[in-house]
């Protein structure tokens, strides 16, 4: 102490202690620093205790060295209350904590602490799994963390443990998530028990383990649950396209994410993932209309139960409806689905003629009150809704889909053919189904539009009464024969109804007779009216008695027809029957390909062209393919509106003939500018190219490098 | 073999046996179709023919004859309209 005293005296403790504490460095440095690293460490560090064993022999050895070189300045520097003492111990321990830091910033104890907090973690996680791990494991891990944070706070090294558990929780956390909360439909479950369950395990032995280690802090458990739902939200970001498609299975799923969705950049995160997977597994040539429909339809519902406000699901859905719009058939999938028709080409969309039935409608109108004056609990709109956002009752999806499109007509133009056809097919005039559908669609469509519809409608119940009435015997006209029974007929308002294919066909004599008797006497009944044939539509139910066997069939005319031909002979030619059928040669082969598939026909080998009948059933060597899908009976509205094109084509012969060639754009161009008014023309490019295909096809037109010109 | 037909379902559309005009002389509409008042074409929207051979929608012409400047008279050829009785 005397010696102390003298040595202040002289101003000589400063330069001991600068001394002292180099010859500390260089001795840490020779000896401290290789102790603590050791090469073979990352070899053996495969289980926890060999972890827990390294971890704490650096801990040992840094221990060992502070107290040796701590020893003679205590000794030294022994008073407490003088000031210039406690500055020398504080500049001392500084130094002292500077190397330390730099010996643990070494590699392998970076990686040792690493896997020790990751352990324990993950036996947190573990314990929240299974609840099998009893709570002596927990205190007992407990208790060796608390040891390892007695050393950590004598080397005063928090601050760097704290670095390490941040990490490797960031580390730790997406990857529990995704393993317990990835993909969890299916499943019995809703979201709160989830989110519960995730909040317990934060807020139990996660928050346990932690703050062991590391410093208590109020806001701890708070942070790290936001870190968790963090990672739910990114977990449910990336998912959003599977949870669509699983929608309503994923409700769950979109259980949480509705809960931890809350701000901005997420918001916009899960619209551009969300349209990219669209892009990328969804909106290419490859997915079928029905599909994209019915996940539009899916999308609906899962965002709008995400965000019932549907500015999410405003902004999601542009690139879907934009793409739907693009797509030929969707205006024909939507329309068949409300119909509830079963079309192989389409897919099957009734789900939409449930949902029309179910919301037994509500007309579209075409001015709503958008300012939302009179609601009373408006709110504004979200910060990140679009500019041209409006609240639309997107909830429903049919007025959605109606929506795609800027007016109603595409889909009216396309229910009257399909109506049409349904109308055309039935057997027994019984047509209630369609009379409810058509109600719905009138509800959806209002009156008028449908009105083309409602006609055609009475058309079939006028013709169910007055097919009775000709068959009734007792009303039946002097002079006249009577029908034969098996003779029904749909008599039809032409105007009302679209465009029928009026194509010739040669009917069996019998039933050419049956039907010139059934106008005779339909127009005895109607008087001053008289009857119209389409020979080709219609149906027909046939037996086929075969030596070894008896068919039933229902099938079109032409093919009716054609097999009563040949109770005459058992050969034909194509020439000749195409001849006695007065049929075109392409519906001739298709009708041969029909009843060849059906093993009643078969083509000669020895000669081509030659169709024989079987009497008794053959082996088929080989299979046609035949298209069977049965022909529309009326012109699809792809036809009438290139028919309704035709208009136009003086103004593109006489433009083409000023200029010589032109490309596609310009006719447009020129179309619209040259067209008066009174005319009017308002199509797009895709159908005035549909137009000059056509024209190509008959020859008017030639197309070459891009450009249409007069065929010479 | 035997082909035994057991249904045969045609269809047909029926037109007016009036074999003159397409047209109903008053609204330019077809007699297929119906005057301007009428929902449903045929029996809900007959003909009228008159002795001059004329046909119009019967509610056109009916409303034709109410009006003072008619005065009667067919609209096509100004004779006297009386409907042709066969």
């Amino acid at each position: 102490m005397a010696a102390a005293a003298r040595l202040r005296q002289r101003n000589l403790m400063d330069r001991l202690l600068n001394w002292y504490i180099d010859t500390v460095r260089s001795h840490f440095a020779m000896h401290g620093l290789p102790a603590i690293k050791n090469p073979s460490i990352p070899g053996i560090l495969s289980d926890l205790i060999s972890v827990s064993n390294g971890l704490e022999r650096v801990f040992a050895t840094l221990c060992d060295a502070l107290h040796h070189y701590m020893f003679p300045i205590s000794f030294i520097y022994a008073d407490n209350s003088n000031k210039d003492d406690m500055l020398a111990r504080i500049r001392f321990r500084h130094s002292l904590n500077a190397m330390i830091d730099i010996a643990l910033s070494d590699h392998e104890f970076q990686l040792i602490a690493h896997m020790l907090v990751e352990h324990h973690l993950t036996a947190c996680g573990k314990h929240e799994e299974n609840q099998m791990v009893d709570d002596r494991d927990e205190a007992q891990r407990l208790a060796f963390l608390a040891e390892i944070r007695q050393q950590i706070d004598v080397l005063q090294v928090q601050d760097r443990m704290e670095r390490i558990v941040a990490e490797v929780y960031h580390k730790f956390m997406p990857r529990y998530i995704s393993r317990q909360y990835a993909r969890i439909w299916e499943q019995e479950q809703s979201a709160e028990p989830l989110m519960a369950q995730l909040k317990n395990l934060i807020y139990g032995p996660i928050s346990r383990c932690i703050s062991v280690l590391i410093r208590r802090d109020d806001l701890l458990e708070a942070r790290l649950y936001e870190l968790a739902t963090e990672c739910l939200v990114k977990l449910g970001i990336e998912e959003m396209f599977d949870i669509v498609i699983y929608f309503p299975d994923s409700m769950p799923a979109l259980g949480y994410l509705k809960m931890c969705l809350k701000t901005q950049e997420h918001r916009a995160q899960l619209v551009t993932e969300f349209q990219n997977a669209c892009h990328a597994r969804l909106l290419h040539c490859g997915a079928n209309t029905s599909d994209i429909i019915s996940f539009y339809m899916s999308t609906i519902r899962a965002f709008k139960l995400l965000e019932p406000r549907g500015v999410l699901l405003d902004k999601v859905s542009r690139s879907i409806r934009r793409y739907l719009r693009e797509r030929e058939d969707t205006v024909k999938c939507i329309v068949n689905g409300m119909l509830e028709v079963e079309d192989a080409n389409t897919g099957d969309l009734s789900e939409l003629g449930k949902e029309l039935a179910a919301s037994s409608g509500t007309q579209i109108a075409d001015a709503v009150d958008d300012n939302g004056y009179s609601d009373m609990n408006w709110v504004p709109d979200p910060v990140d809704a679009a500019p041209d956002f409006r609240n639309k009752r997107s909830s429903d999806f049919i007025g959605s889909l109606l929506s795609l499109y800027d007016n109603k007509e595409v889909f009216v133009k396309e229910i009257v053919v399909v109506l049409a056809n349904r109308l055309l097919d039935l057997k027994n005039y019984e047509i209630d189904r369609e009379m409810m559908h058509l109600e719905l669609l009138k509800l959806l469509f209002g009156e008028s539009d449908l009105h083309n519809c409602d006609v055609m409608v009475k058309d079939i119940l006028e013709s169910k009464r007055v097919d009775s009435n000709i068959h009734d015997p007792t009303t039946v006209a002097p002079g006249t024969y009577p029908v034969a029974r098996i003779v029904h007929a749909s008599m039809l308002s032409k105007l009302f109804w679209p465009a029928f294919r009026d194509e010739d066909l040669a009917l069996p004599p019998v039933i050419e007779e049956q039907l010139n008797r059934y106008s005779a006497n339909f127009s005895i009944l109607k008087s001053a009216r008289k009857l119209t044939w389409l020979k080709r539509l219609g149906s027909v139910d046939v037996t086929l008695e075969l030596e070894d066997r008896t068919l039933d069939f229902t099938v079109s005319p032409d093919r009716a027809s054609m097999i009563y031909l040949f109770q005459e002979r058992s050969t034909y030619t194509l020439t000749e029957l195409t001849a006695r059928l007065n049929l075109d040669e392409t519906s001739t082969r298709r009708a041969l390909g029909f009843w060849i598939k059906n093993d009643v026909l078969k083509e000669d080998e020895s000669c081509n062209d030659k169709y024989i009948l079987l009497e008794r059933a053959e082996e088929s060597k080989k299979k046609v393919l035949v298209d069977d899908a049965a022909e529309s009976s009326v012109q699809t509205t792809e036809e009438k509106a290139t028919e309704e094109m035709r208009i136009y084509w003086s103004y593109v012969n006489g433009m083409l003939t000023n200029i010589p060639a032109l490309p596609i754009d310009r006719i447009q161009s020129f179309l619209k500018m040259l067209i008066p008014k009174e005319v009017g023309y308002s199509r797009n490019v895709d159908e005035l190219r549909e137009f000059l295909t056509v024209m190509v096809a008959e020859e008017k037109l030639e197309y070459v490098s891009g450009s249409y010109r007069l065929k010479r | 073999m035997k082909v035994t037909i057991n249904r045969w379902n045609a269809v047909s559309t029926w037109h007016w046996d009036h074999a003159q005009e397409e047209l109903c002389g008053i609204c330019r509409v077809a007699f297929e179709g119906t005057c301007p008042t009428c929902k449903y074409p045929g029996d809900d929207c007959p003909l009228i023919i008159g002795e001059c051979k004329h046909a119009f929608h019967m509610h056109c012409l009916l409303k034709w004859l109410t009006t003072e400047s008619s005065k009667g008279l067919c609209p096509m050829c100004r004779r006297k309209f009386k409907t042709a009785t066969d």
